[in-house]
């Protein structure tokens, strides 16, 4: 022990006792090891991206606003509906759980900051190189992907165009870039807690950051591998995809949706813990069944490996094997509905108030549910014969991935933001851009059921004139949605150039968890010292201990 | 009291890099058994 404490000695510099704040200038974004700064950068991005894909949905539902070929051509709209689906879920999405993470788990852990800090640096940096990489696809001579964003061989290797190989290197990128994301919250999680807090002490958001970073680190490495594969099979002369060369295209299909499927509660489950801190601060009440909601996390997790098949019931697989998938996929329903139930069963009875997070949390619950119902449909092979490939499935998944995922973050950027900038925004705008979203965005994405039910493919540039008028009301709602983030845009930027400076440090009366007994705004060092077990106790929203 | 914190902090890191080692090692293997029993 002696020479183990001489060593630890050794290795302490002298600028380790400094507490500096950030680099004045630019220099500071691009050289900060801070995790909230770096957060920051991932948020940012994230809403850029958000913007990019939207304008992009904007373009797909002008095409499809009256049916015939009006605005662009059938091969520029494939090049749209896919990437605006990559850009989303790379580019969006996960980058801005990403960030909230950053931001938000050294503070709830009781932590310093994260684990690896240059690492995180690196992992965020990487991300506007790949994306820039991914858009300048389009303009390469060919055009850009067009065989959608799960990127089928042989679509994607004996027919692609010349630009896929850009876009494989930026999937190796971005996957590079959340594999490293995803070490340093495990590597944070399991090191750098206080250490007064047990496992079954840390908040919901933590947990389920964990495990998703977990579901990253198994899943990620196969989409690495699939677009490897696709690589060598466009450029040196294997085989893995191409039956010519003895080699299976629907292999592709089981290796894609091995990632894919896993990749889908990669989006989820950090939005269940947002929703999971939010819900029991604006009820008053602690969360019910903590302990259920995380075993439920885990479930979901486990169960998210074994149900990939239920994307290819078309492919011909033996009835053995249809109704294996069936049922594993149905029996998510159970750990999902386990959650739904705790969140209501939050509400109930609570002193519930309906700020600008609570009404997002709400929608949420509302709204996913909705999609989860649907994916249930999708679930059963029958249905799913007459639902596969239409607008139904479109539906579905984004019920899932807008209001779900993209809402827990927009409830999660109203719920964080005053104690990040130190400012509160103005209420009044935030409300109306929620009715104008929540109302917007079901125009926009519930007359898809129909559409599907009735037979309209998905990724078609024009269709048969007895979906024009569903069509048209989508669309109105596609613009109305996609300009409702142009003020939501402009609701951030006046509260952090100029909101209602706020004092407390805990902004919302309700909120408990060791995050909000930081200052307000947020010092740029996280906790220096570690908080106490009797504090960790007393801040914890739930009461399994 | 200050050597103490920087111990536990010194302490807490190395138990990080050691993590981050071991799951970079796991996600190395994943890659390449995706590729190995693809290749089968």
């Amino acid at each position: 022990m002696a020479t183990t404490t001489t060593e630890i000695e050794a290795d302490i510099h002298a600028h380790d006792d400094h507490h500096h704040g950030p680099e004045p200038g630019l220099m500071r974004w691009v050289k900060t090891t801070n995790h909230k700064d770096i957060g920051y950068l991932y948020l940012w991005f994230a809403f850029s991206m958000l913007l990019v894909g939207g304008a992009m949905a904007m373009v797909i539902r002008l095409e499809l606003l009256m049916p015939g070929l009006q605005y662009v051509e059938p091969q520029f709209f494939n090049q749209m509906t896919t990437m605006h689906g990559l850009i989303m879920v790379f580019g969006a999405i996960m980058p801005a759980f990403v960030g909230l993470a950053n931001i938000m788990i050294p503070p709830m852990i009781g932590g310093p900051d994260m684990a690896l800090p240059r690492m995180n640096n690196w992992s965020f940096w990487i991300l506007p190189f790949a994306g820039a990489m991914l858009l300048s696809t389009m303009f390469m001579e060919g055009g850009g992907p067009a065989f959608g964003w799960t990127f089928y061989a042989p679509l994607s290797t004996t027919f692609a165009p010349d630009s896929t190989d850009f876009f494989i290197f930026a999937i190796h990128m971005l996957g590079f870039s959340s594999i490293m994301g995803a070490i340093n919250i495990i590597a944070t999680v399991m090191n750098l807690r206080a250490s007064g807090m047990k496992y079954m002490d840390m908040p919901l958001f933590v947990w389920t950051w964990f495990i998703t970073a977990f579901l990253l680190i198994a899943a990620m490495p196969v989409l690495a591998g699939a677009v490897t594969m696709m690589l060598t099979d466009r450029n040196f002369g294997t085989s893995f995809f191409d039956a010519a060369g003895g080699g299976d295209p629907v292999m592709f299909q089981h290796i894609f949706w091995f990632f894919g499927h896993p990749e889908v509660y990669i989006m989820i489950l950090p939005a269940f813990g947002i929703i999971s801190h939010v819900i029991p601060t604006f009820a008053r009440k602690p969360l019910f069944g903590y302990s259920s909601m995380v075993y439920a996390t885990g479930s979901i997790a486990i169960l998210s490996f074994v149900v990939w098949a239920h994307h290819m019931f078309l492919t011909g697989m033996p009835i053995a094997g249809q109704m294996y998938f069936m049922y594993a996929t149905i029996l998510i329903s159970v750990p999902t509905g386990v959650k739904v139930f705790n969140w209501v069963t939050t509400m109930w009875k609570g002193s519930m108030s309906f700020e600008i997070p609570m009404l997002w949390a709400v929608a949420f619950v509302i709204l996913f549910t909705i999609g989860g119902l649907s994916g249930l449909m999708l679930g059963i092979v029958p249905a799913d014969i007459q639902y596969h490939d239409t607008y139904f499935v479109v539906a579905h998944f984004h019920y899932v991935l807008v209001t779900g995922a993209l809402f827990s973050i927009i409830a999660g950027v109203f719920y964080w933001l005053p104690k990040w900038c130190g400012n509160m925004y103005n209420e009044k705008l935030a409300t109306i851009h929620f009715w104008w979203a929540v109302i917007s965005v079901n125009v926009l994405f519930f007359p898809m059921h129909f559409l599907g039910l009735a037979g309209m493919p998905r990724r078609i540039p024009d269709y048969s004139l007895q979906f024009a008028d569903f069509n048209f009301i989508a669309s109105i709602g596609g613009f109305a949605f996609g300009l409702s983030f142009l003020l939501l845009a402009y609701i951030v930027v006046d509260c952090i150039r100029s909101g209602k400076p706020v004092k407390e440090n805990r902004v919302w009366e309700g909120a408990k968890g060791l995050e909000w007994t930081l200052p307000t705004p947020a010092p740029y060092h996280t906790f220096t010292e570690e908080p106490s077990r009797e504090l960790v106790l007393k801040e914890s929203n739930h009461t399994a201990h | 009291m200050k050597a103490d914190t920087n111990e536990i902090t010194k302490r807490k890191q190395r138990g990080a890099m050691v993590t981050a080692a071991i799951v970079a090692a796991v996600a190395i293997a994943i890659f390449s058994m995706t590729l190995i029993l693809s290749g089968k």
